[in-house]
Parts: structure tokens; C-alpha cells; sequence
């Protein structure tokens, strides 16, 4: 068997140019479609984990068709609603900078109320409250971070709330998820300080997040909120899937054309091998043939030579789908799955290292670009060797 | 060694070989002498197992090969015989070293082993200098003698050569006929399709078979 390997090893070295083009081409189509498959799978693990931290039901108040601050009593009015277990009064809101002309999500953290959302309970664990208290602080996403950096706000920020008075801010961390696409852009602030930037009135809030214990009641439970409050919208978890959902659908059909793409690309590649194999190994494959080489060796020989070339491919553009998307942070293909002003900041490619993706992708592009290779040598192993003695 | 026993061929309902009957003995030099077409390359291909006869028997050491499968006749093209072809291919992007090795990374042997046995061949046929020289930048002369190491190379009893002298000069074709010579003195059994007047008349030649249009004349 090791001298059959050697042998493989010395015919790849023969045609090495053309060996070395398919190499490539099935590096790009690996590269590409471990890019695109890497950055989705980033994703939709960042919106499972932010989905998973959410509450069961949100509930906003609408005036006039627009969403209006919530006042706080509702908070007590929701409590006596049989079904739900908690509720929690949340302030946040997009804050638009000036001078750099962009927004950031501000939420307010209340370090002693219970929250119902898991990655601010997560934060809050990691925070030395009293220190935290001393003055202003802000927990900023990583996203954020480098927005202050670049106008080099390295220590603290002064915000303009609306009854423009000036509040120093100053950075006490930056905000560590698994994944930052959709934390990047966030800043923590203390609820109160966050109510002032914000402009929030004492006596309102932002809305209100429900915990429902039984997670079958919640469909009875949204209708009891929209029977007694009326003004209201409810968001429950499902809701926010099916707008994260439909936010990333689109991106599908441009992975369509990129994969067909691929596919054109892969069928070329297998096409060329496959003429390479008939016009240019027929008369070697004679050649072994007659001296001694069994149909069995030869097909053996021919691939292990395609593994060669399928899997190097294989893995170098496994490599550097993994560098691109993780280390680089896909630049272009960033943009066409995140869109170019969806985030005012860089958001980052949390890792996720899938096997069964990179199985689906072996089996998709290597498994059939060796088995389209087998065949035509398996055929011509099997014609008359006297062609070549003719 | 080798029968031939009222071998026919048939292509197409167009006769090539009809009724041949050879009896090679061990060590014997065999010369097929005929015109181009004649059904000498048939005859060799017969005896290598590289082609089936339409009816006859190919009896090595009484053994008829036209029933042996595919499987089989590789294994006695592996070790029985060995066949050179008119053209003297090669696998023109190797080196001379690699490409004598090719006929033995089939069998269960060594690395080490495979360098000795093909080191040792090129140096007795003075080749061992262009050893990692790519073949296709071999003279006529040097190529001709490496296609004689390569059958060599795993130690087939039987070489069957095809027009061996067919593109070689003078000086080129004298020192084949004293490698052949040689392999017969080493006990070698040859068989030789040439109409080369070169090989007429030399005293070592055992048997010289005319082939006419498919049969054998003399």
C-alpha cells in the first residue's frame, strides 16, 4: 500500500501545474462555501443565544400608532395577571451621537431587581457593583469600543442628554459574549444615568419584559394583555425569532447565487479532470496495465491521487474560510450578510467550529469530485491494453 | 515454456492470426520476422496476456492462460513476463530512476529494496548517471536501453520486444543486439517481432518465424 502512495505522490508531482489549478479552484469553492456556512452559523448561534436571554413576552405602549414610553404602574397591573410570574421594567433606547453622526442601543442595568434577561444576569455577576457605583460607568460592546477608540475617547465620554446638561461617563469594561454581532453596538449603563441620557421621565419606562412560567399559556396570556391594555403591543420570543429570521432570510438567496456560483465552478473543475484523465492517462493507464497492474491497483493509485488533491483543497480552504471569517472578520462577505449600514460598528464573527458542517461540506465537494475522478479511470482500466502496443 | 497451440485471431469477422503453433522453449531467442501488419505485435500480445486469442491455447508451463482472469494475467505480466513496446513508453514527466521503479511499487516490497534492485540495473546498463534526469531528456540510444532495465527490473523470465531497433542507428542497434545477446546468456527467454535485416543471420537467434498475413510460412 505504501508503495502504492509513493506512486500517487509521484503522479501528482507529473502533472503538478494542472494538479495545482484544481487544487486551487477547489480551495476558492471550499473557501467560499466554508465562509458563507462560517458566518451563518455565527450568526444563527448569536441570534439563538439572544433569543435564549430574552424574556417570554415584551410589551410596549403605542400612541398614535408610535411607540410611546410605558408607565411604570403597568408593571403592578401585569402582576395581578394569573400566568405571568414576573415582570420587568427595562430602559433602553438608541442614542445618536453627534459629532461622529451614529447610534448606539443604551440599556439600563438595575443591579437589585432580579432581570429576565440571562446575558445581562450574566454581566451583572461579573461586576463589583459597589465600585461600579463609586461614578458614572459604562459596560461597553466590543463594537463600541473601537468607535471610541478611533475618535479617541480612550477613558471616558460625555454624553448630551436632552435637556443638554453634560454627563462624563467613563468605561469600566467592555462587554464580553461569545458572540458580538448583535451586543457590539450596546452600551451599559446604570438604569438610572441610562434614564437620564435617555430622557425617560420618572414613572416610565422603556417597556416591560413578562416572564410566563407556563410556557403553554402564553398565547392566553397575550390576550389577556391586549383585553386589558389595549394601547399595547405584545412581543413574545417568537415574534422576535420571526424578525431576526426574516432579517437574515434574504441573505439566502444571495448564498443561492454564491452556491450556484460554486456549483458551475466545481462542475468545471470536475469536467477538466475528467478530460484530463481520458485524453492524457489513457495510454499510461495501458502502460500499467501491461506491466502487471491490476484494474484494482490502478483505480487505488488514481485515488489516492484525487484524495490528495481533493482533500488538500479541502482543507486549505476549510483553513482559510476559518482565518477570513474569524480572524479577518470576512471583509465583503461581512457586508452582504450584515448589510453595509445595519451596524454602525464592526461586529465580530463569534467562533463556531461545527463537525457536521465541515462533513457536509467534505461530503458535498470531495466525496463526488473522487468518485467523478474513479470513474472514467475505472473505464479506461478496463479497455484493451493493446491500443497501446498497436 | 510457452504454446501456442492453433491460435486464432479474429476482428471483426476480419482474420489476423490463423492456426499458429510456436513452441517457446526456456532460453531460447525467438525471432518474429515479418512485414508491418504481418500479425507479429498480435502474436506478442497473445503471449502476454495482454490479448485474448478467438479460439487456440496459450499454454505456459502447461497452464492455459486465455482462462485466466484479468486478475491472473496481471500477476503473470508482473512476474513472467515482461513487454516492450515499439514506442518505448514512458512516463515522459518522470525520471529515469522513477520511471524504472513503476513496475515494482505493484509488489509487496520495500522502499529500500525497490532503490537497490533499480540502482543495480542502471549501473550495469551505464545509466546510473542520468538516474535523476528526466527521461524525456534521454538520447534514442540511452531510452532504449532504459526500456530494457524497466523489464528487467522484476525479473520476468519472458521479454517480448516489439520492433525494438525500428528508431535506433547503426551504432544504437549494435549495442541492443549485444544486451540481448547478454540477457540470453543470462538465461533469459526473448521474443523479438522485427523485420530489421539486423537480425538476420545471427548466430544466436534459435528460432526465426516468418509471419505472412496472419501465419506462420517457415
Amino acid at each position: 500500500m505504501l508503495n502504492k502512495l509513493n506512486l500517487a505522490v509521484l503522479f501528482l508531482y507529473r502533472y503538478k501545474a494542472k494538479h495545482f489549478g484544481i487544487f486551487l479552484l477547489l480551495s476558492v469553492v471550499v473557501f467560499i462555501l466554508g465562509s458563507v456556512l462560517f458566518i451563518s452559523m455565527s450568526i444563527k448561534k448569536d441570534l439563538l443565544s439572544t433569543l435564549d436571554a430574552q424574556a417570554d413576552i415584551i410589551v410596549q405602549r403605542y400612541e398614535g400608532g408610535r411607540v410611546v414610553d410605558t408607565p411604570q404602574k403597568w408593571l403592578w397591573e401585569f402582576l395581578n395577571i394569573k400566568g405571568i410570574s414576573k415582570a420587568e421594567g427595562r430602559i433602553y433606547g438608541r442614542h445618536f451621537f453627534e459629532q461622529p453622526e451614529d447610534a448606539f442601543m443604551i440599556v439600563g442595568i438595575d443591579f437589585f431587581d432580579t432581570t429576565l434577561d440571562n446575558d445581562l444576569k450574566n454581566l451583572i455577576e461579573d461586576i463589583d457593583i459597589s465600585k461600579f457605583r463609586e461614578k458614572n460607568y459604562m459596560i461597553v460592546g466590543n463594537g463600541v469600543r473601537k468607535f471610541f477608540d478611533y475618535y479617541e475617547y480612550y477613558d471616558y465620554y460625555i454624553f448630551r442628554p436632552p435637556d443638554r446638561t453634560k454627563v462624563k461617563v467613563w468605561f469600566y469594561k467592555n462587554f464580553k459574549k461569545e458572540s458580538e454581532i448583535l451586543s457590539s453596538d450596546t452600551i451599559f449603563l446604570d438604569k438610572k444615568l441610562a434614564r437620564k441620557i435617555l430622557g425617560i421621565k420618572d414613572g416610565y419606562i422603556t417597556d416591560i419584559a413578562l416572564e410566563i412560567k407556563n410556557k403553554d399559556e402564553l398565547e392566553l396570556v397575550r390576550q389577556k394583555l391586549i383585553i386589558s391594555h389595549f394601547n399595547s403591543r405584545i412581543i413574545t420570543k417568537n415574534d422576535i425569532r420571526k424578525f431576526y429570521t426574516n432579517l437574515y432570510n434574504y441573505k439566502t438567496g444571495v448564498f443561492l447565487v454564491i452556491f450556484f456560483i460554486l456549483f458551475f465552478t466545481f462542475l468545471y473543475i470536475l469536467y477538466h479532470r475528467y478530460s484530463i484523465t481520458y485524453k492524457e492517462e489513457s495510454k499510461e493507464i495501458s502502460l500499467l496495465r501491461i506491466m502487471g497492474y491490476k484494474i484494482s491497483d490502478i483505480i487505488t493509485i488514481k485515488l489516492f491521487e484525487s484524495f490528495f488533491v481533493a482533500a488538500g483543497g479541502y482543507l486549505a480552504g476549510i483553513l482559510g474560510a476559518f482565518f477570513y471569517v474569524y480572524l479577518f472578520n470576512a471583509p465583503l462577505l461581512k457586508d452582504i450578510f450584515l448589510g453595509f449600514k445595519n451596524f454602525s460598528v464592526e461586529p465580530e464573527f463569534g467562533y463556531v467550529l461545527d463537525v457536521e458542517m465541515l462533513i457536509f461540506i467534505f461530503m458535498i465537494i470531495v466525496i463526488p469530485f473522487i468518485l467523478v475522478v474513479s470513474y472514467p479511470v475505472f473505464k479506461l482500466s478496463q479497455t484493451d491494453p493493446f491500443e497501446i502496443v498497436k | 515454456m510457452i504454446k501456442l497451440k492453433k491460435v486464432y485471431k479474429k476482428y471483426n469477422d476480419i482474420v489476423i492470426l490463423e492456426d499458429i503453433n510456436i513452441d517457446i522453449k526456456q532460453n531460447e531467442f525467438i525471432l518474429l520476422d515479418g512485414v508491418s501488419g504481418s500479425g507479429k505485435s498480435t502474436i506478442l500480445s497473445i503471449i502476454a496476456g495482454i490479448l485474448k486469442p478467438t479460439s487456440g491455447e496459450v499454454l505456459y508451463m502447461g497452464e492455459n492462460i486465455v482462462s485466466y482472469s484479468d486478475y491472473f494475467l496481471s500477476d503473470y505480466r508482473q512476474n513472467i513476463v515482461s513487454f516492450i513496446p515499439q514506442n518505448f513508453y514512458f512516463f515522459e514527466n518522470l525520471t529515469l530512476k522513477e520511471n524504472i521503479s513503476i513496475p515494482l511499487h505493484v509488489k509487496d516490497i520495500n522502499y529500500k529494496e525497490i532503490e537497490k534492485k533499480v540502482t543495480y540495473l542502471l549501473d550495469k546498463y551505464q545509466l546510473l548517471k542520468y538516474q535523476n534526469i528526466k527521461i524525456s531528456a534521454l538520447s534514442g540510444g540511452q531510452r532504449q536501453r532504459a526500456v530494457i532495465v524497466r523489464a528487467l527490473v522484476n525479473d520476468a523470465k519472458i521479454i517480448l520486444c516489439d520492433e525494438p531497433t525500428s528508431n535506433l542507428d547503426k551504432k544504437n542497434k549494435d549495442i541492443f543486439l549485444e544486451i540481448l545477446l547478454k540477457l540470453k546468456e543470462e538465461g533469459k527467454t526473448l521474443v523479438v517481432a522485427s523485420h530489421d535485416s539486423s537480425f538476420y543471420n545471427l548466430d544466436f537467434i534459435d528460432k526465426d518465424i516468418k509471419i505472412d498475413d496472419g501465419k506462420i510460412v517457415e
